[in-house]
């Protein structure tokens, strides 16, 4: 899916800056595009004369995400990743669940942890525990910005 | 069905050895695994490399051929491989980085008892590492010490993402050490290359050289380091002189080293300029050197070849001093070879064709688990258990360290030291 940009969603907003969802229109197409907020929150999307522009968003939004992504922002594509495990040693919640990522070692197989390399790929293991499920950690990108393969994103 | 749950596995695929892998076993087959890179997966999977979904073809049975490889019975595929050993002159024993230490102890064993040549594979880079460490000294240290203390990490002419996966995680930029307590905000990466790579985004400075000529650079540094005036460098001399200044004043660094430095035949220059640089480093500051390979084994024959000869050179058993020959290749010596024992290695695959044209010529026996592009050439082929997966062995990690290896699966292949302990023992007999 090709990656949306907030001037193409914010075409068919009503434009209007009214602030009652909480945003302006441009910074409401930003939030639509990183799945915080639903094209439903705008109030004046929701009068009988934008019904198609509903409908427009809904389609270049697709359906919802699953619920990892909409927990965390985090956008992983398995098939890229090489399994070095860099992720999981710089993760700081995983740091904390498991002694072992310390040293740089996997953590062991009982440890509760948000990432761990499974079958050689990458797998977010307990989305609700990650720093990004906290709003007011939101801020938090070390496995997307130290990732070599590009396999972490944000969406 | 029970599972079975093997914890801290060490893993059998490059010289990292990494040993935090677990693997759940179900039914003698590998159910799921964790902290294994993609590197590693298909040792356990018998898939490709960093292809884990492509199954890789097994040797079923011994085979010899008769126009055709035709599937045979373990004894006479033993006779014939030893009836092609008694008659050549001088065979060649190669391959071996893939097998356990006693494997390589017994292979060592045929290539004397046979006056042949014994070259394990990757020695075109690791004989210059040892032997330039008796010019310039033994700057080496355990992984471990580099995690704790290494400020300063040099990757030149390799890329860890591809060649050693985990080894930028478990060992040099990203753990915590006991001195480095922040990981990665407390070291500096510095990569030197012929081309940009996943590097770049982590290093301080990439330093792009010409293909083989990173002895240039490397002796600017050495001048640079020893306050003499330079003059003639081509390429960025900010960045050396960035580099230079970084390693000067870090309190321990460590340089990794692979295979692109052997570019265009000057390993043995780049490798021996290398160490003279670590060598100047170290009046200075502490700086090891250690080099990076992707057969996991590939250190345990360089340990044997010092340990049984005294010299890492590949050893030449027709001679009277076998390893007295200074460093010749293996290209020079080919045109006299009449036999080959390859042991899980394909040279069809890895050599240069000028190389593997020789080969076509002669009598090939192939001791390995897959089918590669060497099977179809060869007169003997033995199917072996995967040393680390289906076999027990002794492997040396990059930095000198000895550690046995498990074995998780069950299987009623004999392993590469059994077949080459059946053809040593018919060999003695008959000499």
């Amino acid at each position: 899916m090709a990656k949306l940009s907030m001037y193409q969603l914010q075409k068919y907003l009503p434009k209007t800056d009214c602030k009652k969802c909480g945003f302006s229109c441009l910074g409401f197409a930003n939030h639509l595009i990183s799945r915080d907020v639903r094209p439903e929150d705008c109030p004046i999307l929701l009068e009988p004369g934008y019904s198609e522009s509903l409908a427009k968003l809904n389609e270049l939004l697709g359906p919802g995400l699953d619920f990892e992504k909409e927990v965390t922002g985090l956008l992983i594509e398995p098939e890229k990743c090489n399994g070095c495990g860099i992720c999981v040693v710089v993760c700081e919640i995983n740091l904390e669940k498991s002694q072992e990522v310390e040293s740089g070692r996997g953590p062991r197989f009982k440890d509760d942890v948000v990432l761990r390399i499974d079958n050689g790929r990458i797998k977010l293991v307990d989305p609700q525990s990650c720093r990004r499920a906290d709003p007011s950690d939101y801020i938090c990108r070390a496995c997307v910005e130290l990732c070599p393969t590009t396999a972490i994103s944000l969406v | 069905m029970a599972e079975t749950l093997y914890e801290s596995v060490i893993c059998p695929s490059c010289g990292c050895l990494c040993d935090d892998i677990d693997v759940v076993v179900a039914d003698n087959k590998v159910k799921s695994i964790r902290n294994v890179c993609q590197w590693g997966i298909n040792k356990f999977f018998f898939t490709k490399k960093f292809t884990s979904t492509v199954k890789r073809g097994r040797v079923e049975r011994p085979m010899v051929r008769e126009n055709n490889l035709v599937e045979t019975d373990y004894e006479t595929a033993v006779s014939r491989a030893v009836d092609i050993l008694k008659r050549s002159r001088k065979p060649l024993v190669y391959g071996l980085t893939n097998s356990g230490y006693y494997a390589q102890n017994v292979a060592l064993d045929i290539a004397r008892v046979l006056k042949g040549w014994f070259e394990p594979r990757k020695a075109v880079l690791l004989s210059p590492y040892y032997s330039a460490m008796e010019n310039s000294g033994f700057y080496i240290a355990p992984l471990d010490e580099v995690r704790n203390s290494a400020d300063v990490i040099v990757y030149w002419g390799c890329n860890p993402v591809h060649s050693t996966p985990k080894h930028l995680a478990r060992y040099s930029l990203y753990p915590r050490g006991r001195c480095k307590e922040r990981g990665n905000l407390d070291r500096v990466v510095f990569t030197v290359d012929v081309a940009e790579n996943e590097l770049v985004r982590m290093s301080r400075k990439y330093l792009l050289v010409e293909p083989g000529a990173d002895f240039i650079a490397m002796e600017t540094m050495i001048k640079l380091l020893r306050n003499e005036k330079v003059e003639d460098y081509e390429g960025d001399i900010a960045a050396i002189q960035d580099m230079v200044q970084y390693m000067a004043r870090s309190a321990y660094g460590a340089i990794f080293f692979g295979l692109g430095l052997s570019r265009n035949g000057n390993a043995v220059r780049n490798v021996e300029t290398l160490m003279a640089l670590v060598k100047e480093l170290n009046r200075k500051t502490r700086f090891v050197i250690i080099p990076l390979y992707d057969d996991f084994n590939t250190n345990g024959a360089m340990q044997l070849l010092l340990r049984e000869l005294g010299s890492p050179v590949p050893a030449d058993f027709s001679c009277d001093h076998p390893a007295d020959h200074g460093m010749p290749t293996l290209l020079e010596n080919l045109h006299e070879i009449d036999a080959a024992l390859v042991v899980g290695e394909d040279p069809f695959w890895s050599m240069p064709s000028e190389q593997s044209d020789l080969l076509k010529k002669i009598p090939i026996i192939l001791i390995d688990p897959f089918w590669t592009r060497t099977t179809n050439k060869c007169q003997v082929v033995f199917p072996t258990a995967i040393t680390g997966v289906e076999a027990e062995g002794i492997a040396y990690r990059m930095d000198g360290l000895p550690l046995k290896l498990r074995k998780v699966l069950e299987t009623d292949y004999p392993s590469d030291e059994v077949i080459l302990d059946d053809i040593y023992q018919r060999l003695s007999e008959s000499f």
